[in-house]
């Protein structure tokens, strides 16, 4: 299957440079950045509103693996925003002159950025694991407010978007040609495959890791090497006699 | 009445304890020993809730507001507030009658009744953690090294509530000292 | 005594009771250790004087005034909020509120005294603001509610932000770190609504701003204490 990705990856790139070139852009052959970029922007709010939820399963019922899954899903989608943010800076540069325009949207998606930077910063802050995991999914509960309005609202508020130089006129009114919008969903689709890939390990290192910390005890007691400082052991209360 | 089901805490990669199954009932005292470090004082703040188990439950009653009382020699008070405002304000936030005066009387600090925290000793400060434990009369008390910072008188008045409570109380006790386990009924050593 | 007995002690507590009972505590300690609250009206004075000071002898655009306004609103807001419960964590104290309280009325009453703090902050911090720099303002009643919607929307949040880096490292770093992100539609919600308060240049974009801040202070007040109580109570 992952072989299956990577040939899809480069059939795609090769169509990529197949597809007609938009001449409403200043740089119509540099525009393709569109393809990796507008994917990866859908992503990274696919995988930030699933740790949403993620989050708000692990308070509601307090299972473990929820913990895990949102941090798996914000570190992906960490990486998915930066890969957005830098295209993004490198398209504006190429078709709009400077690096950084201040436009709506390129700026809330650093703010959305700044919101994953700071999860971080909540888990990092933590030594004991239940109260980062409480604190951390409070956190990305809480960034569900903020990204909403950051993403679906605010680019589209009247004295907003007559500011923006976003092409979304392009790509909402039919600017993007049949071969475009091919390309567009194929890198999609493909992205979103690997995405869940690393997502998946992501989470099966953190199950691993919990399994390797359950394990150091049963280690510790059949005399075999261990990382742990102390032995896990059951205690019983004793009668007074 | 306190019941812990599989309990566990663990720091990094380090278990404190695990696997911990036990009821205490009233009429019964639990004291838990070990050395420095092992887990008595951790075991006791997870049992009263004010740090969270990493495994398994703690069944502390209808409310542990009024069905709880913890009383830790590490737990500081209101540096501002006085010793009648601790007794006054823990009574309207549990839900219970203040019996200030009572109480003080009972843990012999009705001397101190104005007296700012800060400006309290280490065994002032006992003295008022163990009314404020047994305000609403709960069911179940948990005891961090009540002994300690006590002197002669307070270590009387420890003994005096213990004795006054243990048919209807449920004790759990985390202490080395031997005047304090000799009410065991029950005891349970982290060193073991 | 028996556990009848214990039965009487129990009086029939209400949340109004309780919320009232931590309000009044947290009136009482801030009024009896003066430095707090003195070193917060500083904090909010020196932020002020500063981002007026930048502009001195420059003519100060409506827009500008309003951004700069919120910022003062920000810092003061974030760098005296947070204390609440990082106080409480570093005298050793949260754990007595663990032990007496439901976390709802904890948040609540902490919320309530943040709210009436950052009013007056705000107010005072407007008035400096506006004095200092010259600017007019143009709708009165507009002003007053945006300054009013977003105290109580900074006190809702950053009471809550406060709550939940309490017990970690870097608190005071970790506060703005975490705080700002998540205030940003409020700010930028507020900076439409006052820019429009000072030169009234569209009323009807303005009160929507205003509104916006409001439907935004209405939304984090309705999850607050219940994302309040998953951090807070270990119980």
């Amino acid at each position: 299957m992952k072989w299956l990705a990577f040939v899809a990856m480069i059939g795609l790139t090769v169509m990529a440079y197949f597809a007609p070139p938009i001449n409403t852009f200043p740089e119509p052959e540099l525009a393709r950045m569109i393809f990796f970029h507008l994917p990866c922007a859908f992503l990274t709010v696919g995988f930030v509103l699933f740790s949403a939820v993620c989050a708000i399963k692990y308070l509601s019922t307090r299972e473990i693996i929820w913990e895990y899954r949102g941090h798996a899903a914000n570190a992906v989608s960490l990486g998915v925003a930066a890969a957005t943010l830098a295209t993004g800076i490198l398209f504006s540069k190429v078709q709009w002159g400077a690096w950084w325009h201040w436009d709506p949207r390129q700026t809330s998606f650093l703010i959305v950025l700044l919101l994953l930077g700071a999860y971080f910063a909540v888990r990092m802050a933590f030594d004991d694991e239940t109260t980062r995991a409480r604190a951390a999914a409070t956190y990305s509960s809480l960034t569900l407010l903020p990204i909403l309005f950051l993403v679906f609202v605010f680019p589209r508020l009247p004295q907003v978007v007559k500011n923006s130089l976003h092409p979304s006129t392009t790509v909402q009114q039919g600017g993007f040609s049949r071969e475009y919008w091919t390309v567009v969903l194929g890198v999609f689709v493909v992205l979103i495959w690997t995405f869940s890939w690393i997502y998946k390990i992501h989470v099966r290192t953190s199950l691993l890791e919990k399994e390797l910390v359950d394990q150091d005890g049963k280690l510790e007691a059949a005399g075999n090497r261990t990382t742990a400082h102390r032995v896990d052991r059951s205690v019983s209360v004793r009668e007074q006699s | 009445m306190i019941k812990c089901d599989r309990l566990g805490k663990r720091y990094g990669r380090r278990w404190l304890f695990r696997n911990v199954d036990l009821e205490v009932q009233p009429g019964e005292v639990l004291i838990i020993g070990g050395r420095n470090g092992s887990g008595k004082s951790t075991m006791l703040k997870v049992m009263a809730g004010v740090l969270p188990a990493t495994e398994g439950t703690v069944f502390r009653g209808k409310d542990h507001r009024l069905d709880l009382g913890y009383a830790a020699l590490d737990q500081p008070v209101y540096p501002v507030l006085t010793v009648a405002e601790h007794l006054e304000l823990s009574a309207e936030l549990r839900g219970c009658a203040p019996r200030t005066d009572e109480l003080l009387e009972e843990v012999e600090l009705a001397y101190a009744k104005e007296a700012a925290g800060r400006h309290l000793s280490t065994g002032m400060r006992a003295r008022l953690k163990l009314a404020l434990a047994i305000q609403a009369e709960p069911a179940a008390i948990l005891l961090d090294e009540p002994g300690a910072g006590l002197d002669e008188r307070g270590r009387g008045v420890l003994h005096r509530l213990i004795e006054s409570r243990r048919e209807r109380t449920a004790f759990v006790i985390a202490t080395n000292e031997q005047l304090e386990r000799q009410y065991a009924t029950h005891e349970l050593d982290l060193d073991s | 005594m028996n556990s009848s007995n214990a039965n009487m002690l129990r009086t029939n507590s209400t949340w109004t009771h309780e919320i009232g009972a931590v309000v009044r505590k947290e009136f009482r300690t801030e009024l009896r250790s003066k430095s707090a609250t003195y070193t917060s009206f500083m904090l909010s004075g020196v932020t002020v004087f500063t981002l007026a000071f930048a502009f001195y002898g420059r003519e100060l655009t409506s827009e500008a005034a309003a951004g700069m306004l919120w910022a003062a609103l920000l810092f003061a807001g974030v760098g005296t909020l947070t204390r609440a419960f990082v106080a409480e964590e570093e005298q050793g104290t949260g754990d007595l509120l663990r032990m007496w309280a439901r976390p709802h009325a904890v948040y609540w009453g902490k919320f309530l005294f943040a709210a009436a703090q950052m009013a007056l902050t705000a107010a005072m911090v407007a008035l400096l603001f506006l004095m200092l720099t010259g600017v007019g303002v143009k709708e009165l009643p507009m002003l007053a509610a945006t300054l009013l919607g977003g105290s109580i929307a900074l006190a809702g949040m950053v009471t809550l932000v406060s709550a939940l880096i309490s017990r970690g490292n870097n608190r005071s770093t970790l506060a703005g770190v975490v705080a700002l992100p998540l205030l940003v539609p409020l700010v930028a919600l507020g900076v439409s609504a006052l820019r429009n308060a000072l030169d009234g240049f569209s009323i009807s974009t303005g009160w929507m701003g205003c509104l916006g801040v409001w439907l935004y202070t209405i939304v984090v007040l309705a999850g607050a204490p219940f994302q309040f109580a998953a951090v807070w109570g270990e119980i």
